[in-house]
């Protein structure tokens, strides 16, 4: 690339790499990238109902999650001690975990992002360093705020991924020095913005959706000079070697954001995460007919296309052969090699896939009925019809193979303020004033142009439990300035991470199946047709299923006017419930007798509680005589046959 | 949840119960009762309605305090903590007595617990309930789920209106960005105010392309739940307790919804954050609510509004129950 563009090393002020390695890793379900994890809860008697990763595709939650306990610990909202946390347990787990040969841990306390006394994540930490030597351990209010399930499904993920990342980032490094290039190496983060190389390797997580960001944010730039493309929504599809990443992009530049919950894989996170929806087409897509039916994807020949393909002298039929077949246009490799290779109505019938599949996920990404333009990108976006259904126009700007380098390179520096303040004296107004500041001198200093710095992101949550006390988390960033390069150029990941084992020996052979989609897979409901779907209603009992519980769940919140804390652990618990065979009724006050007895029962308390403090009612009860050790099975026999005051006895046990 | 029924149905000497109803419609609570009368639980009916019809922060803004056809509604009640603790209250001298008790054993429960309330009967039920509310939020959940399926998220703030009744009784009252979020903590309760930008939240307010169908700032006081929102000037300063009638866009016992404009969710006063893109709801209350008790109870004298006064933002709608509509056509 030197070569060609005839530019000096030396006058390279930074490498800024956008990576979808760690994402992919996820998506594909490969197990020798993803280690196993387990899962320390800090939570005394709570969060029994929603176990690590209940919420996950079970394929994801088979690979990943290799032990978990429910140990003492956890803070209330106040800051008070639920417990304490004890050595003892914590040692006794890790020897389990030592056990299982897992070598990674996340440690999750409840309200631990407002821990800033007790240190009990950091305290557990120190014991299962001590315990395990070279485990990795992930803190998780390191990693999100907040929000104990999503905030745990995220440092799972990033614990699942650290040993992979840590070794992709470092094995960056040998091919720049060979180049002769001595300057920092950045990754882009989720939101555009850039991660130091170390930050990136102790974080994954936040890089994870960077490749889609990238080509978005570099598409945007491909088509600035283009007048009537300004102030207008685009959607972007970018195609890869292995799969097609759509989104959209929003008038300003950025892409469009997923709500306050975001999902990756079905896992649910809650930090912004741009809205992407990834299918298994690209130019390297195997192309071949199963039980009659043309099939392009999801396995790929992957970057290996320029020796696999038909066109490049290979054996493999890939969505690249066929693209060359159907147009006189297209011209890669030797045409001459297809020869009598591909069948005529094959073509046709790829050309009729590959157009279906692109537009159904346009259609899935549109927010609105009306069409708008479609911009593709990405080496792969020879293979895309010129028109499609939902676009007024189809836009190949020139360069497009490189729109993902090109928003890489523009990525922004960023740089976080995490402090407690006491707000005695002055108002929070005034402190997030001056917080604000302080972010932003520090984005300038890791290197962005000061002029161009703003806060993208302030979070305050006040420490009930000291007087007067919040802790402030404020992000700004800023365009990077160039001229101050050399500063930054040093990273630091330990050399025993070069002697592990090959990790990307696996390379050398067709990219794995790539999911179809990001959605939750294998445990969402099957799609239903939401018009004509009736609710069981006989005998005038509703016998509720899960697409009402579903629809209940999110009409309960809206009801709620920002208050009646999220429904979502509940919805887990109660789908357990009718999953597990269990019977929910409903009936109409109208149908009431005069002397019926109507019992009430809720929780009550500040909703924070309710999305850091899961229930756990069942464990802990408080006359151990009436424990009994009954067979579960008998348990629910019984309650099914009768309602008598024993059942209440019971039903603790279940 | 269990463990609080539990002990209450041990010292309650006046019968177990044969249903069960949802306290409140609003947030985790409305799923509660299901999950308490599940056939694997205490394997009973629950009824289809609440005592709020939405959310509010204490025990003593429900329908059966409105109603006040006894001295005392929630007592006798037990509470429980999941940890251990638990608590019976068997008399009370009132039902704010009751809340202020429970507010004070909160704070060292760790501001959550499960509470169960003794039973109150089918008639006094049919009497004091906000009828259909089960119903009420399958029918916004629906109109959500189809908003996405049919990718009119864009227009979802309208779906939802549809569901609860059509413009008269709903009406988006705001869009825009959350530009500021102050929160503190309180004997149990959060306390705060979100400030929204107005801005075109189906693409980005910053670019000017379009200008914007609202516009201007608007904030939203919480005391766990909404309770206003309130237009805000630039050049006036901001402050709480002199805020003016004319100002004010919706005010409670109206139901006033933060919904995030990407998919439809609502966002709850914990989850509010800088940046976010949402749309503003506004839902006119249940008519058991618009008594001048009610108002008292559950408007803005209840959350120490004084200064101000409840307009209803328009006529109610009595929400169509699931159970008239689907029975036996399956």
């Amino acid at each position: 690339m030197f070569k060609s563009a005839n530019i000096d090393p030396s006058s390279v002020a930074s490498v800024t790499i956008g990576t979808t390695h760690f994402v992919n890793a996820v998506i594909t379900r490969d197990r020798l990238r993803l280690d196993r994890v387990a899962v320390i809860r800090l939570c005394g008697a709570f969060s029994k109902h929603a176990p690590p990763c209940v919420d996950w595709p079970s394929s994801l939650r088979k690979i990943i999650l290799g032990h978990f306990a429910l140990l003492k610990g956890g803070l209330e909202v106040d800051g008070s001690l639920i417990s304490d946390i004890r050595e003892a347990e914590i040692v006794e787990q890790c020897a389990i975990i030592k056990e299982k040969g897992i070598k990674s841990v996340v440690v999750n306390g409840v309200f631990s992002p407002i821990d800033t006394v007790e240190r009990q994540e950091e305290r557990a930490a120190e014991i299962i360093q001590r315990e395990i030597p070279g485990v990795d351990v992930v803190l998780s209010k390191t990693v999100a705020n907040l929000g104990f399930l999503e905030r745990e499904n995220a440092a799972i993920l990033n614990a699942a991924i650290l040993r992979f990342a840590r070794k992709t980032i470092k094995s960056f490094q040998s091919p720049i020095k060979a180049l002769g290039l001595k300057c920092p190496v950045f990754i882009t983060q989720n939101d555009g913005t850039i991660l130091s190389g170390d930050a990136a390797a102790r974080l994954p997580i936040r890089t994870f959706s960077s490749g889609p960001t990238n080509s978005m944010r570099g598409a945007a730039f491909l088509v600035e000079g283009e007048k009537d493309q300004k102030g207008e929504a685009m959607m972007v599809i970018d195609v890869g070697g292995t799969t097609t990443d759509v989104g959209l992009l929003l008038a300003n530049g950025f892409p469009r954001q997923q709500a306050a919950y975001s999902e990756l894989s079905g896992v649910r996170m809650n930090f912004s995460y741009p809205d992407v929806k990834s299918i298994g087409l690209g130019g390297g897509s195997l192309v071949r007919r199963i039980e009659g039916k043309l099939v392009v994807g999801p396995e790929s020949v992957g970057y290996k296309l320029p020796e696999k393909a038909l066109v490049f002298g290979g054996n493999v039929p890939t969505a690249t052969d066929y693209t060359v077949a159907s147009s006189s246009e297209v011209k890669i490799g030797d045409e001459e090699k297809l020869k009598g290779k591909l069948e005529k109505q094959d073509i046709e019938d790829f050309k009729t896939e590959t157009k279906r599949m692109l537009e159904k996920a346009i259609d899935t990404m549109k927010t609105s009925p009306e069409d708008l333009p479609v911009l593709l990108v990405g080496g792969g976006a020879v293979i895309a019809p010129d028109e499609l259904k939902g676009a007024s126009r189809v836009i190949k700007p020139e360069w497009s193979g490189v729109a993902n380098a090109i928003g890489a390179a523009m990525a922004r520096v960023s740089a976080v303020v995490d402090t407690v303040k006491s707000t005695e004296g002055k108002t929070t107004k005034e402190l997030l004033e001056e917080i604000s500041k302080e972010a932003k001198r520090r984005t300038v200093d890791s290197g962005a142009l000061a002029d161009s710095v703003e806060v993208v992101e302030v979070e305050d949550l006040p420490l009930a439990y000291i007087a007067h006390k919040t802790r402030f988390i404020i992000r700004a960033a800023g365009d990077f300035d160039f001229s101050r390069a050399s500063d930054f150029a040093e990273l630091h990941i330990s050399d025993q991470e070069i002697n592990e084992s090959e990790l990307d020996s696996t390379e050398n052979e067709v990219a794995p199946a790539s999911i179809e989609d990001t959605s939750a897979g294998d445990d969402a409901p099957a799609d239903i047709d939401i018009l004509s779907y009736k609710p069981r209603v006989t005998d005038r009992t509703w016998y509720i299923s899960e697409t009402d519980l579903d629809w209940i769940t999110i009409g309960c919140y809206i009801l709620g006017t920002g208050g009646g804390g999220s429904p979502y652990s509940s919805m887990l618990r109660m789908r357990g419930i009718l999953r597990s065979g269990g019977v929910i009724r409903v009936v109409s006050p109208d149908d009431l007798k005069d002397d019926d007895l109507v019992g009430c029962g809720g929780g009550a308390g500040s909703p924070t509680v309710g999305i850091e403090r899961l229930a756990g009612d069942e464990s802990v009860f408080p006359h151990p005589a009436s424990l009994i050790p009954t067979n579960v099975d008998t348990v629910c026999s019984k309650l099914k046959r009768s309602c008598t005051s024993s059942i209440m006895v019971a039903v603790q046990l279940t | 949840m269990l463990q609080a029924q539990e002990e209450l149905y041990k010292l309650y000497h006046g019968g177990r119960a044969t249903h069960m109803i949802a306290l409140e419609i609003g947030g985790s609570n409305g799923l509660q009762g299901m999950i308490i009368g599940a056939s694997t639980n205490m394997n009973i009916p629950v009824v289809d309605g609440d005592w709020m019809g939405r959310a509010y922060p204490t025990k003593w803004q429900t329908t059966p305090v409105v109603f006040k056809e006894r001295d005392l509604i929630f007592a006798p009640v037990c509470v429980a903590d999941g940890n251990g603790n638990v608590l019976y209250m068997p008399a009370a001298t009132s039902d704010v007595k009751v809340e202020n008790v429970l507010r004070a054993a909160l704070s060292q429960m760790g501001s959550h617990v499960a509470v169960a309330d003794g039973p109150v009967t089918g008639a006094e039920t049919k009497r004091w309930a906000v009828e259909h509310t089960i119903s009420l939020s399958w029918r916004i959940g629906r109109e959500v789920a189809r908003a996405r399926r049919e990718n009119r998220i864009d227009r979802v703030a309208e779906s939802i209106i549809d569901a609860v009744g059509g413009p008269e009784t709903g009406r988006v009252i705001f869009k825009g960005k959350i530009v500021g979020v102050e929160r503190t903590l309180r004997m149990g309760h959060i306390y705060g105010e979100v400030i929204i930008e107005g801005a075109d939240v189906n693409d980005d307010s910053n670019s000017g392309a379009t200008p914007s169908e609202f516009s201007g700032k608007i904030k939203i006081p919480f005391k766990n739940e909404n309770i206003a929102a309130i237009r805000i000037h630039d050049e006036e300063k901001n402050v709480v307790g002199e805020e003016k009638n004319e100002d004010v866009l919706a005010i409670v016992p109206d139901l006033i919804a933060i919904i995030d404009a990407q998919n439809g969710e609502a966002i709850g006063t914990p989850e509010y954050r800088y940046g976010l893109l949402v749309l503003v709801i506004g839902i006119t209350a249940s008519e058991r609510w618009t008594s001048p008790r009610g108002i008292e109870i559950g408007g803005p004298k209840g959350f120490l509004m004084n200064h101000l006064e409840y307009t209803p933002l328009g006529k109610f709608v009595k929400p169509v129950s699931v159970i008239d509509e689907y029975d036996g056509k399956v």
